[in-house]
């Protein structure tokens, strides 16, 4: 999802919204992910405890749920589904495979400007995620 | 919406003052990468 968003990145800031990423992730990850990964285009914030994930309704999915759709993803799309091919980011998204609570709920909101969500989307499972046409279709 | 949010290189911020009072796309994500 954050390398669709990375290249969507002009047909993003041409809406009204602001992009905001939310990751599961401490500071010190985020810095690495930085150096590894170039400057992300976007805020990109930690939330390692889950507290905001869990106030908007997200939830740690069931394990063996969350590995029968890996493994279909796996065999649909192969390893290069998880994992990016530069060796540093690999160790990096592997590293955080196996330290972050990858079984959280990932998921997209839309915030008015008093902060009220006008649209959401939680992920029932890790290839239900909102696509990124379908976000600009609620931005516009 | 006063959860605290970590951000690499900066100090930490409310989620409100995240949004600062723009229409805001929040995608969460698992994992970063």
């Amino acid at each position: 999802m954050l390398t669709q968003l990375r290249v969507r990145y002009h047909e993003l800031t041409a809406t009204s919204y602001q992009v905001l990423i939310v990751t599961p992730s401490n500071r010190s990850f985020l810095e690495q992910f930085d150096a590894t990964f170039g400057p992300y285009p976007f805020p990109i914030y930690g939330d390692p405890e889950r507290t905001l994930y869990r106030k908007m309704g997200h939830e740690t999915m069931a394990k063996s749920k969350l590995l029968l759709e890996a493994g279909k993803a796996l065999l649909k799309g192969g390893s290069k589904t998880f994992l990016p091919s530069d060796e540093n980011q690999k160790v990096l998204v592997k590293t955080a495979l196996k330290t972050h609570d990858i079984y959280i709920q990932g998921g997209s909101w839309l915030f008015n400007e008093q902060g009220k969500v006008v649209w959401n989307h939680i992920d029932t499972a890790p290839e239900d995620h909102a696509t990124i046409d379908q976000i600009l279709l609620q931005m516009n | 919406m006063d959860m605290t949010l970590q951000r690499p290189f900066h100090e930490d911020i409310t989620f409100q003052d995240a949004l600062n009072g723009q229409k805001s796309l929040v995608v969460f994500v698992r994992h970063p990468g």
